[in-house]
């Protein structure tokens, strides 16, 4: 055949494919697209299309349907698109074989798309109330040229890619010289998408310069990051794109012999590459003299059998020659001696998919993209604990926040980000505070990571980063293929080193050891394998050295993860880790006394906690898989409501063991450290500068959440056990903080955030402008008048939302509270927003406070304020606000409450603090620099929540028992081992009973006075719900918290 | 002299060649009269279709394990007598890649994968489950011949993560209550919570 016929068919064809495209599109059948690629088929795109089919028979309509790769919105599928001639193509998410029926109905039969189930249009026209799809978050900062056809042709036919310009790249490339091809590539920047970043067109060069006739292409197809399917997903979507590059690179090296080197798990995606290459043949792309150009090109398949190491070049190419998959010492490169000797060129399957567009498009085209030193796009496979895991391609340079929080869509569940782990098994662990860090090869490697081939797993706070780390090294340990001994028993060692800290045998000797282990494997080893395979260890001891630390410092793992260091994830997530099964399970028994005073062995704050903590430990509940967590507030509540007496054993101790201790501000910090004090037999005086104790608690939580009678019984049980509490007696220049070190063995200092910050407005001197602190303050005094005329509230949280429904309480007509970000980033707990609202509170969003505009007599008269909009994402993933030029509201207020934060009080001459004006402590001690002082709560946190100062309050009680008694400190006695009898039958059926949420008040009456909102459940509830605890702490042991 | 050495060890008289074949393999010892009858029918086609080259020998183990389901030691022996190679050289290579089975595997296959997504979104958890419940390792089935754990990298549906694979069909999502419909369904209930009596 002469060169004119040979492109004659080609040219041919792709005349045929567009005719059938444009006819496709135009034609008079609606057009039925369905994701079906190995994530679309896992999520039910089988069943679906069965279901469709059968549905347009009832219907008696006619479609064609396409099974298309990819679109990379793997959160959303099964995806379904269908197209009627002369309207836009439509993408329904999450379709079920219920939805679809009603998809074909209203789409098809009635021509109105249902604009509820679609997620958007695709093209140009758009369909009223339908967004358009590219303009998805997800998609709407992606440039994808790898990805171009993927989830939009039907990969199994050539007719599709060449519709689309396929095999022009080949085409262009073909009419050129190989050097001109190489030095396009060379100018368009593309490197290396398997992870190593190497410039693909300095490697070719290197092939093409090496002597010899018979020269080998391979692709590498081996995806073994495990995490990652960003190959996957381009093979089985668009195997003609990886196709085409090959051939390119093969004209261009000079290369007759291909082969593509691909995991046998991806059995789709090697059916697609066997009938794409088949295609090829036939169109004369494969084979002797393609397209009459003189060059000839064969492609193999081979199939890898699970070996990770075999992403390594030279283990790849031994693979393939029939060994075992074992790196050899480079050089020879395998551009000079490679694939059974001879000069061989490996690139990855993303790199080649870049060819074709390059080559047709131009280098300068692909380099316009991207940053200086990386140029293009790069593929990822976000997944972990995103919203919206898929795939995606960004350019490079893009900010790895804005891949994750907004193009990922941010963290799954109200969850707070930790860290995103790039490069897999040989990558790294990169935390919040770097994640606006641009994506490209450079940054990523200074931070201790690699780019990879396009894993991008997200943590959030529920991922444990030690264990992490013990996952990637025992995954490295495996896959070492055992030729070098760095590589062979240094991940063995690791491993080894992890386990023990995981287990809680750890030292601060381990981590030593891991660091310099990690060092000696990273510089030891002989192929990537093993020189990367620390990364994730010493990435992790880096940034989350803290963690590692709790570790082997306390036995506990805060992320809830390495199980013999937890009772059950509940209790864990709790920050002072009361045994939550355990009293759950007592009062499921009516046994409620017992159960109150297992949870006074952790936490002497019963009553306060069961009406204001924030109850961490049911977002940590498992039961949550089986339907919705616990309510275990609401359990505590019955429990400590229907138990009045509890029996507190203080520990009986020899005089010469009793020391006096002085606690200053009794709050739930303060009267914690005084509790647990006492309870090891100290003398505890708690100095406090108000009229009555309780602080932040009594003058900063309104009464209709914490009724008084409440937070007394609370601390009556407290001061039952000998605690003196001095009240009206401010710490500072009279009696300061060096007069009780010195007439006491040790001092804690729980003095609270109670200090004001200013909006720093004109105009905010003006009458009627007061903080949000004070506000409360004057409310619990009965010094606050009833309110006239309207409020304003500026802050959102808990301070903002109590003082606005104190305000309603007060005789307030209308309370507007103004945010300057949107509802989802208020700090305060969901349910007091919701429980505001149904009170009347009103809510202004995306504003801020510019000016309070005064009445003329000095008072204040409105509040203007300035429209915001959410801005880029911050490394924690909250979106800044910005200001809008010239946009302003005014809200017309007489009164204007401020809380928009407070600021720690230290008494004079009190430890040193830090700029944020919080006291310095050891974090795991709370000891501060000066000897024998000790601080926490509010004063070492900031403003916290209750349940963080109590925790605080134990931490300090132990701590000051150390360091009173050093080297021989008694063993705390709630820390024992538990001895819990209740009956559990992990054989019976779990309860079926849905979660019972607490009665409130009905709003209208809410307003009219200040009593409690929320009553109590009642026995019966209580019990049963107590009862839905599935017992993730049944027979398990954990390790022991005291030291030896 | 080698080609005698090769020949003894592939009639079978050397004791390390495969330690690792002999449960479940029909009984054969592995002299060459008593090759076992479902070896002797893939071999006869698999010869004529890989050719004698070292190149050959994954391929050809990747062809027995599809056919017989495991690789029974006169599967080994005969792709060594086809490759002009020892069966330890081609255990070796077999013995090193994951994707390779000494043991006949149960009637059903439950894999769960262990690539990090799957990990991060509670996957190890799984595994530790059908562990305990199963009473079995990975890679091992149950006494009943009823069960085979296994695990693999990554099945690349990472957005679909914890994935559990049961007879070739990808679950995806799968929490604790649908790995208990699922291991059900393979006729073995698995309990997520521990056995013992008492609370600890």
């Amino acid at each position: 055949m002469g060169t004119a016929d040979k492109m004659m068919i080609l040219e041919a064809a792709t005349a045929d494919a567009m005719t059938a495209w444009k006819r496709l599109h135009e034609g008079k059948r609606p057009v039925i697209y369905i994701g079906s690629a190995t994530c679309g088929l896992a999520a039910g795109a089988a069943a679906l299309i069965d279901e469709i089919r059968r549905d347009l028979r009832r219907l008696k309509l006619k479609a064609e349907i396409i099974q298309v790769g990819c679109i990379g919105m793997c959160f959303a599928e099964p995806l379904v698109d269908i197209e009627v001639p002369g309207s836009p193509r439509v993408c329904y998410a999450g379709v079920t074989k219920e939805t679809v029926r009603t998809i074909l109905r209203e789409h098809l039969v009635k021509g109105t798309p249902p604009a509820g189930l679609a997620l958007g249009t695709i093209g140009e026209e758009r369909i009223a109330g339908i967004p358009r799809l590219f303009d998805h978050p997800f998609l709407s900062q992606q440039v994808r040229i790898a990805l171009r056809n993927c989830g939009l042709i039907d990969p199994a036919r050539v007719d599709h890619y060449l519709s689309r310009s396929g095999y022009e790249g080949l085409r262009r490339a073909l009419a050129m010289n190989s050097d001109a091809v190489i030095d396009e590539v060379m100018r368009s920047g593309l490197r290396g998408r398997g992870g190593g970043g190497f410039p693909t067109g300095q490697k070719w060069k290197f092939c093409r310069a090496a002597p010899g006739t018979d020269k080998y292409l391979i692709c590498n197809a081996d995806e073994g990051d495990p995490g990652a399917f960003m190959d996957r997903a381009v093979l089985e979507g668009d195997p003609h794109a990886v196709l085409e590059g090959m051939c390119i690179a093969a004209y261009a090296i000079g290369a007759n012999h291909g082969y593509i080197y691909i995991r046998a798990e991806y059995p789709l995606a090697i059916e697609r590459l066997r009938g794409a290459i088949a295609q090829m043949r036939a169109l004369g792309l494969l084979g002797e003299n393609i397209l009459g150009s003189g060059f000839s090109f064969d492609l193999i398949i081979k199939e890898g059998a699970g070996a990770f190491v075999c992403g390594e070049e030279t283990a790849l190419i031994a693979s393939i020659e029939g060994s075992r998959g074992m790196p050899k010492a480079r050089p020879p490169f395998p551009a000079v001696r490679g694939l059974f000797g001879m000069p061989t060129n490996i690139n990855n399957v993303e790199t080649f998919a870049n060819l074709p567009a390059i080559l047709r498009e131009g280098a300068d085209w692909y380099a316009a993209y991207g940053t200086e030193k990386s140029r293009g796009t790069k593929t990822f496979a976000i997944t972990g604990k995103v919203k919206h895991p898929g795939l995606i391609e960004v350019p490079m340079g893009m900010a790895l926040r804005d891949v994750v929080f907004s193009v990922g869509g941010g963290i799954a569940g109200g969850r707070k980000f930790k860290a995103a782990q790039t490069g897999g098994p040989s990558g790294g662990c990169i935390p919040a505070s770097m994640m606006h860090l641009p994506i490209d090869y450079e940054s990523l490697a200074n931070a201790g990571s690699i780019m990879g081939s396009g894993g991008l797993v997200v943590m959030d706070e529920t991922t444990c980063m030690v264990d992490l780390a013990r996952y990637f090294v025992s995954f490295t340990e495996r896959e070492s293929c055992g030729k070098c001994a760095p590589c062979r028993l240094g991940t063995r060692q690791m491993r080894m080193l992890l386990e023990d800290i995981c287990e809680g045998r750890g030292t601060e000797q381990s981590l030593a050891q891991l660091e310099a282990l990690g060092v000696a494997v990273g510089k030891g080893s002989l192929c990537g394998l093993g020189q990367t395979a620390p990364n994730p260890v010493l990435t992790t001891l880096k940034y989350f050295r803290d963690e590692y630390l709790v570790h082997v410092r306390e036995k506990r793992c805060p992320a809830g993860v390495c199980q013999p260091l937890f009772v059950a994830t509940c209790s864990n997530g709790c920050p002072s880790e009361v045994d939550i099964p355990a009293y759950l399970s007592l009062v499921a028994e009516g046994r409620s006394e017992e159960a109150l005073l297992s949870h006074m062995e952790r936490n002497p704050f019963p009553s306060v906690c069961a009406r204001v903590c924030p109850h961490p430990c049911e977002s940590r509940c498992r039961r949550e898989t089986v339907d919705a967590p616990v309510a275990i507030r609401a359990v505590k509540r019955f429990m400590v409501d229907s138990s009045p007496r509890v029996n507190v054993p203080v520990m009986e101790r020899p005089p010469e063991e009793r020391r006096r201790t002085a606690v200053v501000g009794a709050g739930p910090a303060g009267l914690t450290a005084a509790y647990f004090l006492r309870r090891l037999g100290h003398d505890v005086t708690v100095y406090e500068a108000m009229a009555e104790p309780g602080g932040m608690l009594r003058y900063g939580i309104p009464s209709y959440r914490l009724p008084r009678e409440e937070l007394e019984r609370d601390i009556k049980r407290i001061t039952d056990l000998g605690v003196k509490i001095v009240c009206k007696a401010s710490v500072g220049k009279k009696l300061s903080i060096a007069r009780l070190r010195k007439e006491y063995d040790a001092v804690f200092v729980g003095s609270g955030a109670w200090s004001d910050v200013t909006l720093g407005v004109p105009g905010e001197e003006a009458r009627g402008v007061a903080s949000g602190i004070e506000f409360l303050k004057k409310v619990e005094l009965g010094a606050m008048p009833k309110l006239t005329g309207d409020a304003v509230v500026v802050g959102g949280g808990n301070t903002a939302i109590d003082a606005a429904r104190s305000a309603l309480r007060l005789g307030a007509k209308r309370v507007t509270v103004v945010y300057r970000r949107t509802r989802e980033e208020m700090p305060v707990h969901p349910e007091e927003i919701e429980e505001a609202l149904e009170e009347g509170v009103r809510f202004e969003f995306l504003v801020a406070p510019v000016e309070v505009v005064k009445d003329g007599r000095g008072g204040a008269a409105a509040l203007k304020l300035q429209r915001m909009r959410l801005g880029a994402f911050d490394d924690s993933g909250r979106r800044r606000p910005i200001p809008v030029e010239n946009d302003f509201i005014e809200i017309a207020a007489a009164n204007i409450i401020r809380a928009i934060g407070q600021k720690p009080v230290v008494p004079d001459g009190g430890p040193p603090v830090s700029k944020r004006g919080t006291v310095n402590v050891d974090r795991f001690s709370l000891a501060t620099q000066d000897a024998g002082v000790y601080a926490g709560g509010d004063v070492v946190l900031g403003p916290a929540t209750a349940v963080e100062a109590i925790a605080h309050g134990r931490r300090a009680a132990e701590a000051i028992e150390r360091y009173l008694h050093p080297g021989k400190h008694v063993h705390f006695p709630w820390n024992a081992p538990r001895a819990l009898d209740t009956a559990f039958d992990p054989a019976a059926p779990t309860s079926a009973l849905a979660r019972r949420e607490p009665r409130k008040i009905i709003p209208i009456k809410r307003r009219e006075s200040f009593d409690e909102v929320e009553l109590t459940l009642s026995a019966r509830e209580a019990r049963a719900e107590a009862g839905r605890c599935l017992r993730c702490d049944f027979g398990k042991t954990i390790v022991s918290r005291e030291e030896e | 002299m080698k080609k005698k050495l090769v020949k003894r060890v592939s009639s079978g008289k050397t004791g390390r060649a495969l330690n690792t074949g002999s449960q479940g393999n029909g009984g054969s010892v592995g002299s060459e009269s008593r090759i076992d009858p479902a070896v002797e029918k893939w071999f006869a086609e698999a010869k004529t279709e890989f050719s004698p080259s070292r190149s050959s020998t994954i391929p050809m183990l990747q062809s027995a394990q599809t056919a017989l389901g495991y690789l029974p030691r006169d599967a080994i022996r005969a792709i060594a007598r086809h490759l002009g190679s020892a069966p330890a050289v081609v255990e070796g290579v077999a013995s090193f890649y994951a994707q390779f089975r000494f043991e006949k595997p149960g009637r059903h296959r439950i894999t769960v994968c262990g690539g990090t997504a799957c990990y991060v979104r509670g996957g190890g958890k799984l595994m530790d489950d059908l562990q305990a419940d199963l009473k079995i390792a990975p890679g091992k089935t149950t006494a009943d011949g009823a069960v085979t754990l296994e695990s693999v990298a990554c099945f690349g549906a990472c957005a679909l993560a914890p994935i559990v694979v049961l007879d070739g069909k990808v679950n995806g999502r799968v929490n604790s209550a649908a790995l208990r419909a699922l291991v059900g369904a393979a006729g073995k209930p698995v309990r997520t919570a521990r056995r013992k009596k008492a609370g600890a």
